[in-house]
């Protein structure tokens, strides 16, 4: 097993005249890993993409493909000769080839008949070989994203980069689009990075996720601890729906909060007692009619198997809970609520020095 | 502009108290006239094809452009000869009427205001329309809602609202009335065009010359930053409206019909018309060897000129767009300068360097003499420099489709920055630059001063030919070459027709 990461960013900043994009920025993946880096608009998560492939110059730091620095402050390799794929958000398609010229144009180097296969190949790999002579024009949005991503593929890049590859589509075609995509870069083994803002398409396709936010990347995780461990409070709120209710630390293992005391097996952050804040998931919150706790439904999101309750506890503070469909409550009722939480994330309260 | 720092008291005493006082009265008329003129012009009728409907809509949207086949100066000779005492129309009414009826003289200021109005309006014809087509309709629907008529929408919404379009339009239409040169002359209407010929072949007085283009270049800036102005503040509301046409009824949709036609009708039919009749009648003696040889000067120059502006044209969009900084935009925007200022100038301007270099170079090799001026090449470059923006246009246009992830996307497969010109800008941009080399290989066909200028001698071109037959009041010996252009002229116009169409 050949330990050297595909991609190593290592303390990178980048900046675009005086104003400063990405500030002190690392990340590493393995071969075959699947990254996404996840945050609102203008956290300088394209940056990074443009950094790798070369369409920005780092100011500090280095950047390595496979061992091989290709930015540094003092050395840039041009784009062309990176052997990074990339996928555009507005696919970037060539209007005035057709879809197998599209796919081909980057291997001018290999001969007629070895390019000729080689497109075949890819067009197939992305279900599109029926489509090898129509115009870009002539192609829906998920075929014209499909070519695109051919076209990046088929060099065999070292890493495929791909700028918010969905948001172009129809909602409903994105999430299969997403899981496509996944299958292929898996079954071709290759290396990718994706930004997106969307945290579903971050979590339906990545096996790592980074949040993004002021230049810096605040955490680095699979999808399933970024939701259930978030790092700071920053991204328990961004990530996922849910909310952060007042409670009050008793050790390292119990807290009290207006809906009773919650318990942990590991302890937690420290363990003397204090203010502290929980947050509070949806599935976190079960309906349960003989519950003495009761809430009152202050407003409710119809999502088809399930509504979304907001809920208000006697105090005014609200928490959100998911509930089968079937229970259909009006608002201003109140209705049972039990609390049945498996992972505890407590922040100190702001002031409290941590 | 060096003029200026060589004064010349005689000459500026002679300027000051024969030819400026003149000179500046006519080009003030001209400006005030035309400028009135292609504004009622072209705003009407842009108002009527945009927005209403009447019989000959269709037809006349497209037809009110065929004006623009005609260069001004064909236009002006052939009214003069119709209009003339000794031309037909006056000869036909005294035959009819028997006595000698007064007719309004079409050699005078309204003459030529009416003949520059033709044949310039389709600038704010073209403009005034998009305004109207883009945004018109629905302002005007939004206008109705609020209570206002028609014609009350249009005064106070339409009009204020495509000032920034019709300002241009205009604008661009003075430069064309002070850059003119052949119409002024038919008409012997003197303005700083004439005044610097005249000085130049006349009085042999090239600083004089100079000095007056000089004054002419501080005019034409001054609309070059009016027209800068106006670009500036339109705002493209985007897709087209489609809002319902205003249905003219009864007396007033024969109107409307009556005035497209009689402007179609002076503008365009009737001219050419009277210009094939004539052609009808030389063919048999003028068409010799000798129009062989017209026809092939103005095409070669045409196409040299073409090729020269096309290339230089895709390097400077090319250059503009892979150095986006103040400097190159600064250098780009210089060098296009050129189409505004007046070919007379340019000429004039290109002359008095290549005659000092000729010095130099006739200095250096021991008197023997090399005569750079009066050669292809400098005509070459006094046109190319004239058309260049003409050419640059439509290929930043092109450049402008192709989006930065393209070019990012060509890189990122393994192109080096010239390898994406030859891969993905040229075969992309091949239509613009097609387009840009036919709209510049038709201004050199129609254009007249620096030809007429610059070329050696006994050079002559299809335009230096209706020059020299118009100066001698043989106006069906213009008529061939005359034909000739105006059909070279029809092709940009039936291509601007088909986008339109497209709309």
């Amino acid at each position: 097993m050949n330990d050297t990461p595909a991609l190593e960013i290592d303390n990178i900043s980048v900046a675009y005249g005086a104003q400063t994009v990405l500030q002190g920025l690392s990340l590493q993946l393995s071969p075959g890993q699947i990254a996404c880096l996840l945050g609102p608009s203008g956290c300088g998560k394209t940056t990074v993409l443009r950094a790798i492939a070369g369409f920005a110059r780092v100011s500090a730091g280095r950047i390595c493909l496979n061992g091989v620095t290709v930015s540094e402050r003092e050395h840039h390799t041009p784009p062309e000769k990176r052997g990074v794929g990339m996928v555009f958000q507005d696919y970037a398609l060539f209007p005035h080839l057709d879809v197998a010229g599209n796919v081909g144009f980057g291997l001018s180097a290999l001969s007629r008949e070895a390019r000729r296969q080689r497109v075949a190949q890819m067009l197939e790999l992305v279900g599109l070989s029926d489509f090898a002579n129509r115009f870009p024009h002539q192609l829906s949005g998920g075929q014209q994203q499909r070519v695109a991503l051919a076209r990046a593929l088929a060099s065999e890049p070292q890493i495929l980069l791909l700028d918010e590859p969905f948001s172009n589509l129809d909602v409903t075609l994105r999430e299969k689009l997403a899981l496509d995509v996944k299958q292929i870069l898996k079954h071709t083994h290759t290396t990718a990075i994706f930004v997106t803002h969307d945290q579903h398409e971050a979590f339906l396709v990545a096996d790592v996720v980074g949040v993004m936010a002021q230049q810096r990347i605040l955490q680095w995780a699979s999808p399933y601890d970024l939701y259930h461990e978030p790092a700071s409070r920053f991204i328990a709120e961004f990530i996922g729906e849910g909310v952060l209710l007042h409670g009050l630390r008793l050790n390292g293992h119990q807290v009290q909060t207006e809906l009773g005391v919650i318990q942990t097996r590991e302890p937690r952050g420290r363990a003397e007692q204090g203010p502290v804040t929980v947050l509070i998931r949806p599935d976190d919150i079960q309906h349960d009619d003989d519950s003495p706790l009761q809430a009152r439904v202050v407003s409710k999101a119809f999502r088809g198997a399930q509504f979304l309750y907001t809920l208000a506890l006697p105090s005014g503070q609200e928490v959100v809970s998911l509930v089968p469909s079937h229970h259909n409550h009006s608002i201003g009722e109140p209705i049972g609520i039990r609390l049945e939480v498996d992972h505890l994330v407590i922040f100190e309260e702001p002031g409290a020095a941590l | 502009m060096s003029a200026f720092l060589q004064p010349q008291p005689d000459e500026w005493a002679h300027l000051a108290q024969h030819v400026l006082p003149r000179v500046l009265g006519n080009t003030a008329l001209l400006v005030v006239g035309v400028g009135a003129g292609t504004l009622l012009l072209g705003v009407g009728l842009a108002w009527l094809t945009a927005v209403c409907e009447f019989p000959g809509r269709r037809f006349f949207t497209w037809a009110l452009m065929l004006p623009m086949a005609m260069p001004a100066y064909v236009l002006a000779f052939v009214h003069v000869a119709l209009l003339d005492y000794s031309g037909p129309v006056q000869t036909l009414l005294r035959t009819l009427f028997g006595a000698p009826l007064w007719f309004p003289p079409i050699r005078s200021t309204w003459g030529v205001v009416l003949v520059m109005s033709f044949a310039l309006y389709p600038y704010v014809y073209l403009l005034a329309r998009q305004a109207f087509l883009t945004q018109g309709k629905r302002l005007m629907e939004a206008a109705q809602t609020l209570g206002l008529s028609h014609t009350q929408a249009f005064w106070k919404v339409a009009l204020p609202m495509s000032r920034p379009w019709w300002v241009a339009g205009v604008t661009l239409a003075l430069m064309e009335t002070l850059a003119d040169f052949g119409t002024v002359s038919i008409f012997n209407f003197d303005t700083f065009t004439t005044a610097i010929y005249k000085a130049w072949f006349a009085l042999f007085n090239l600083p004089l010359a100079s000095q007056l283009a000089s004054l002419l270049v501080v005019l034409v800036l001054f609309l070059v930053a009016l027209e800068n102005k106006a670009r500036g503040q339109r705002a493209y509301a985007g897709r087209l409206g489609a809002g319902e046409r205003i249905l003219l009824k009864g007396r007033l949709r024969w109107l409307a019909l009556g005035v497209c036609a009689g402007v179609l009708l002076m503008a365009f039919i009737v001219p050419f018309i009277q210009i094939v009749i004539w052609v009808v009648s030389v063919w048999q003696t003028d068409f010799d060897s000798r129009y062989l040889q017209f026809i092939w000067h103005s095409v070669l120059l045409a196409s040299c000129s073409a090729l020269v502006v096309g290339v230089a044209a895709l390097w400077l969009a090319w250059a503009r767009r892979a150095h986006a900084d103040v400097i190159t935009a600064a250098l780009t925007r210089i060098a296009t300068l050129g189409y505004a200022v007046p070919g007379m100038v340019l000429a004039v301007g290109i002359y008095i360097p290549v005659a000092w270099l000729d010095q130099r170079l006739a200095a250096l090799s021991w008197g023997v003499p090399i005569m750079l001026g009066g050669t292809l090449l400098v005509m070459l470059l006094g046109l190319s420099s004239r058309f260049l923006a003409v050419g640059f246009g439509p290929i930043e246009a092109g450049f402008k489709r192709i989006t930065d992830s393209q070019e990012e996307a060509a890189r990122s497969l393994g192109l080096s920055p010239r390898a994406v010109l030859w891969r993905l800008h040229l075969p992309l941009l091949s239509g613009s630059v097609l387009s840009a080399a036919l709209l510049v290989f038709v201004d050199v066909m129609k254009e007249m001063p620096i030809t007429l200028m610059t070329r050696p001698f006994g050079w002559d071109t299809l335009s230096v030919r209706i020059f020299e037959m118009t100066s001698e009041g043989m106006w069906e010996h213009a008529a061939l070459p005359a034909l000739f252009i105006v059909l070279v002229g029809l092709i940009p116009v039936v291509m601007l027709m088909r986008d339109t169409h497209h709309e």
